[in-house]
């Protein structure tokens, strides 16, 4: 008995403990008993780009069949951002993401990204890594420039204009072509032509206000550059957010709420171009060329009536439009295969004409180039975007005055810039 | 002679019971110290270091603490999940309890009535949060019916600071309040009926028995209920982070949002660590404070 209870204690250990050895090697032992390597492609959600992309990836993978693209689609930027930093700090994540701009300080800084691999494009300097690359791709390039060695290969640079509804405009006994909102003074004028209200209620809006931080930044600091002010001073050591720029650049938002009436309270925050699709706004000021392939896709009964107009000015302010951003594809420091991964982002930018044809590079077409030349670039990282968000809420929502929350929201970002460990690019 | 020791020492440890126990116990037990008690002690370490997943940890006693009790958005969150807290379980409590006494009060209709106050609490907390953050719009559904009943204008209710926090409240004490419901009715359905029987006969009217005999024997209920629910209070954030992400300005940026805030898009992970075991202390003590308060004696 004693003889057998012992044979069953000795079984049941052994078991368990060549359960542990499968579970713990197992995996090992099967990845690297296959040939093929498997390279992780991390980014994020765009359904024109994804289209784009997917048969690039399978051209690649004929192009070498021990190579497999596992792609992974995040559902937005900043989904995106706290799954591969995460990842990487547990020293796994993607070997090749396509990350924004306002991030790069950050990645750069921390090591996460690898310098561009010269030898895959047969070149000796990153000037003919340039010259062979398309003009829009080689033209975003220097965004990613750290210590004299480029991070990232461009596949977005964008900027925002004014997207206006013409169907609304014709109802409203406007001409688009001739009195769409040049200044933000001439929005408050025909906004008030264009807004619907009906028992009391703006049932179709003017001028719809992004209520998305990251947005509503770029549109802010596009208002506070025109009136000869920043967010962040050229140093980028102090904010001047509450220059008088600011504060009027504040106001106007307030009074298109609360003296014209002709932008609704937010009912919800977090939302950008807000109401456009659906035709319950005629005016919004935060999309940019890509919006076209999306609302085309959305709401094909609003796209015909799309225009893109530039970015209005203020009256007495500077003619510049609103910051450019842009997206790059990057190699992880962590990646095991770094060569191969440069290889593919080589063959997913070798398309600069189709990512144009998708508003992910700028048209040719008026407005976009003088916008784009104008504008200057964004480099605004999320947490100051956040605190510009805060203090305009606190404006635009509860009534605060402006100068109030603007200062506020300067005691922040100077804190915030103070612990930073790292410096923005793009600041002297 | 040292070897056959040791093979007799083998033999002993296999030949005991309490071992084959222990190796069936041992996969769940690795289970909860990898992804359980390691993290745990792990979490009060990073909370006395300053760490941003990148570099090395440098180790800075207390002064997280420090910095939290002088930061004013972490205030400003502890002020607000307090708020909430508060707000939510008092509401729930009082909802839950009054639609439990209206079940167990044999009108027309209860089952069917039980069934729908409990549908809410069966649906994924973010697609309710969804549905209501459709409702709460300019146009949506609440404001129309406002508008339409009382001629009420459209209220801001996720976009202004004095709306935000209770609206979510609303839409919590909605979603939560079937649930508390069927365990006050399982609570009252324990007591037995010879109690309001006897209290019957002495003359006892509907508002007595509530007070002399519901409340009291409802106790155990009431523990278990307002422990749960001030968890569940205190560790919200789905709502939060889908229907304001904190704002308007910070009005309903709760302690669970700024800690996820620090820990992945501000890298400060030492200081994340440090709100969490802030937040870990808030629950042990209210669960310390709830088991004394509600600490019953009555067997029934």
């Amino acid at each position: 008995m004693s003889t057998q209870h012992n044979f069953k204690v000795k079984l049941i250990l052994s078991l368990t403990v060549i359960m542990f050895v499968i579970c713990f090697l197992g995996g090992n032992v099967w990845v690297q008993g296959k040939e093929t390597i498997t390279l992780r492609y991390w980014r994020h959600q765009h359904k024109p780009a994804v289209e784009l992309e997917q048969p690039l990836i399978k051209k690649f993978e004929e192009q070498y069949p021990n190579i497999k693209v596992e792609m992974f689609v995040a559902t937005s930027t900043p989904d995106l951002h706290e799954k591969v930093l995460v990842a990487f700090a547990g020293g796994g994540g993607p070997d090749l993401f396509n990350m924004e701009g306002g991030k790069f300080s950050q990645y750069v800084s921390y090591g996460l990204m690898v310098p561009i691999d010269l030898d895959v494009f047969g070149a000796r300097t990153y000037q003919e890594v340039m010259e062979k690359l398309a003009t829009d791709v080689a033209a975003g390039l220097s965004g990613w420039k750290h210590e004299d060695k480029y991070y990232g290969l461009t596949t977005e640079v964008s900027c925002y204009a004014t997207a206006i509804n013409t169907q609304h405009f014709k109802e409203a006994g406007l001409d688009s072509d001739k009195d769409y909102p040049i200044t933000w003074e001439k929005l408050a004028e025909i906004g008030q032509k264009l807004v619907r209200v009906e028992r009391g209620e703006i049932i179709r809006e003017a001028y719809a206000l992004t209520t998305y931080p990251v947005t509503f930044t770029l549109v802010f600091e596009g208002m506070l550059r025109q009136l000869g002010g920043d967010v962040v001073s050229p140093d980028g050591k102090e904010s001047i957010i509450n220059s008088e720029a600011g504060v009027k650049a504040l106001q106007t938002l307030y009074d298109f709420m609360y003296e014209y009436k002709i932008t609704a309270v937010p009912s919800q925050l977090n939302l950008q171009g807000p109401g456009f699709e659906t035709g319950a706004t005629s005016i919004v000021t935060d999309v940019g060329p890509w919006y076209e392939a999306y609302l085309k896709d959305n709401a094909p009964g609003i796209y015909p009536y799309l225009q893109f107009k530039p970015f209005p000015r203020f009256e007495k302010g500077k003619d510049i439009g609103i910051p450019n951003y842009g997206y790059a594809l990057q190699v992880s420091s962590n990646s095991k295969y770094k060569r191969e991964s440069w290889e593919l982002a080589k063959i997913l930018v070798s398309t600069a004409g189709e990512r144009k044809r998708i508003g992910l590079f700028v048209p040719d077409e008026w407005p976009w180039p003088k916008e784009i030349s104008t504008g200057g670039l964004g480099i605004i990282p999320k947490e100051i975007n956040d605190i510009v968000f805060e203090a305009a809420t606190k404006t635009l929502m509860d009534k605060v005055n402006p100068r109030e929350t603007l200062n506020a929201a300067k005691k922040k970002i100077d804190k915030y810039l103070a612990e930073l460990p790292y410096k923005i690019y793009g600041y002297k | 002679m040292r070897i056959k020791e040791i093979q007799l020492l083998f033999q002993k440890i296999f030949s005991q019971r309490k071992l084959v126990g222990f190796l069936f116990v041992l996969p769940g037990l690795v289970f909860f110290m990898i992804f359980f008690f390691y993290p745990v002690i792990n979490a009060i370490y990073i909370s006395f270091t300053r760490w941003n997943l990148f570099t090395s940890k440098q180790f800075v006693g207390l002064g997280n603490f420090v910095e939290l009790f002088q930061d004013p958005d972490f205030l400003q969150s502890f002020k607000v999940t307090g708020y909430f807290s508060l707000g939510t379980c008092l509401l729930l409590w009082i909802t839950s309890l009054s639609l439990a006494l209206l079940i167990n009060s044999n009108l027309k209709f209860t089952k069917l009535f039980q069934i729908f106050y409990f549908l809410p609490s069966i649906l994924s907390l973010t697609v309710v949060t969804i549905v209501w953050s459709y409702m709460y719009r300019r146009l949506g559904l609440i404001n129309m019916f406002l508008k339409a009943v009382f001629d009420i204008s459209s209220i801001p209710w996720l976009s202004s600071s004095k709306y935000a926090l209770l609206s979510i409240t609303i839409m919590m004490v909605w979603c939560w309040a079937g649930y508390y419901m069927i365990i006050f009715l399982a609570g009252l359905r324990g007591i037995p009926f010879t109690l309001y029987e006897a209290a019957k006969i002495d003359g006892a009217n509907w508002w007595h028995t509530l007070i002399r005999i519901t409340f009291p024997l409802l106790k155990p209920t009431f523990l278990f209920i307002s422990i749960v629910s001030v968890m569940a209070c205190l560790q919200a954030f789905a709502p939060f982070l889908l229907m304001t992400s904190g704002g308007p300005g910070s009005s309903t940026r709760v302690m669970t949002l700024k800690i996820y805030g620090d820990a992945f898009f501000r890298l400060r992970m030492g200081r994340a660590a440090a709100e969490s075991m802030i937040l870990f202390l808030i629950m042990f003590i209210f669960s310390l404070i709830q088991i004394r308060v509600f600490r019953s004696e009555v067997t029934y």
